[in-house]
């Protein structure tokens, strides 16, 4: 009897610790590790398909672009609908930058209808950015999207290359600032 | 009152194991539910590495460490055919060998390297593969990560 009611205490023992870990390990990968990974991931997917769609919109052709673009495009959808704690600054800035790159594409390619959709697009995200005296006119964006295109054109030929990457974050700025 | 005692330590036990087990838990969850996610986590090491050590390095430890980094990207690639990104890297990968093979003065390894990645980012549909080209724009992607402030390639390069 005495051995059974140790055995009963020693799997008592086992047990609350058991339970205390599964609850304990469960609370603080739902409410902190799990959020935070995701976060730190998805800073990294975004990173490099950023790289990567730019890469095909600049040097491929149009269909590889769209393409790419597309892929990180809804990448951005899925942080935003899934509420993964992202900057929320970054991601309507990334979404500007996306769809006017989209919007550039289209237009090159004569789809004016799906140009002017993406810039629409565009104008929305960039009005949610909520910079103080910011101008989301359509004039703002054509001064944008024209300096953009101009590095992305040093970028994609030539002796001097594409703007530095240096000068694509001037541009961020500048758009930052206007 | 001993037993009530020694069942409330074992449960302190288990909070402080379960606080430390949930991170190798969540790890282990985004891998199996999110493997996309993960792979970014795993294709970022890689990747941070193969292009940001190239000038800090000697020629000779940095093409062991580009040629180690493209080898596992190349086995990565088994494992998922179909991953343009990994096609991409892969290329400019090949890009950045040549350039240090050729600084080595090893020019028919550096000229078969940038085949290799020729044909790699011709796959991919981009237009312009000549070596001039190629060695610029890898040039130019690198020289972001030596920005003050630059770590990011992302922020760096694309956006």
């Amino acid at each position: 009897m005495k051995v059974f009611k140790a055995i009963l205490f020693c799997f008592g023992c086992l047990l609350a610790f058991l339970l205390a870990a599964g609850v304990s390990c469960a609370l603080r990968a739902k409410y902190s590790s799990i959020p935070a990974l995701r976060t730190r991931f998805a800073y990294m997917y975004a990173g490099n398909l950023a790289h990567y769609s730019f890469l095909q919109y600049n040097q491929a052709g149009s269909d590889q672009g769209r393409t790419a673009l597309l892929q990180y495009l809804s990448l951005l959808q899925r942080i935003r609908n899934e509420h993964i704690e992202y900057s929320a600054r970054t991601l309507h800035l990334n979404f500007v930058l996306t769809y006017l790159d989209l919007y550039r594409l289209e237009s090159a390619a004569g789809n004016s209808a799906a140009a002017d959709g993406y810039m629409k697009d565009a104008q929305r995200e960039w009005s949610a950015l909520g910079w103080k005296n910011q101008d989301a006119s359509m004039e703002a964006f054509k001064k944008l999207n024209q300096s953009l295109q101009a590095s992305e054109a040093q970028f994609s030929g030539g002796d001097d290359l594409r703007a530095q990457p240096t000068q694509r974050k001037a541009d961020k700025s500048k758009a930052k600032q206007s | 009152m001993k037993k009530a005692f020694v069942i409330v330590v074992c449960a302190l036990l288990g909070v402080v194991a379960g606080y430390f087990a949930a991170q190798p838990a969540s790890m282990w969850y985004i891998q199996s539910t999110e493997p996309d996610m993960f792979g970014a986590f795993a294709f970022t090491i890689v990747d941070s590495s193969i292009a940001c050590n190239c000038e800090n390095k000697p020629p000779n430890e940095a093409m062991k460490a580009v040629a180690d980094d493209l080898s596992t990207l190349r086995r990565w690639r088994d494992l998922n055919r179909g991953s343009l990104i990994l096609a991409q890297e892969i290329g400019l990968g090949y890009v950045r060998l040549s350039q240090l093979e050729q600084k080595l003065g090893n020019n028919t390894q550096a000229d078969n390297d940038m085949k290799h990645g020729q044909e790699e980012l011709a796959a991919l549909g981009w237009k312009d593969v000549s070596s001039e080209h190629l060695t610029t724009l890898v040039k130019r992607m690198d020289s972001g990560y030596h920005e003050p402030g630059q770590n990011e390639k992302v922020t760096a390069v694309a956006h």
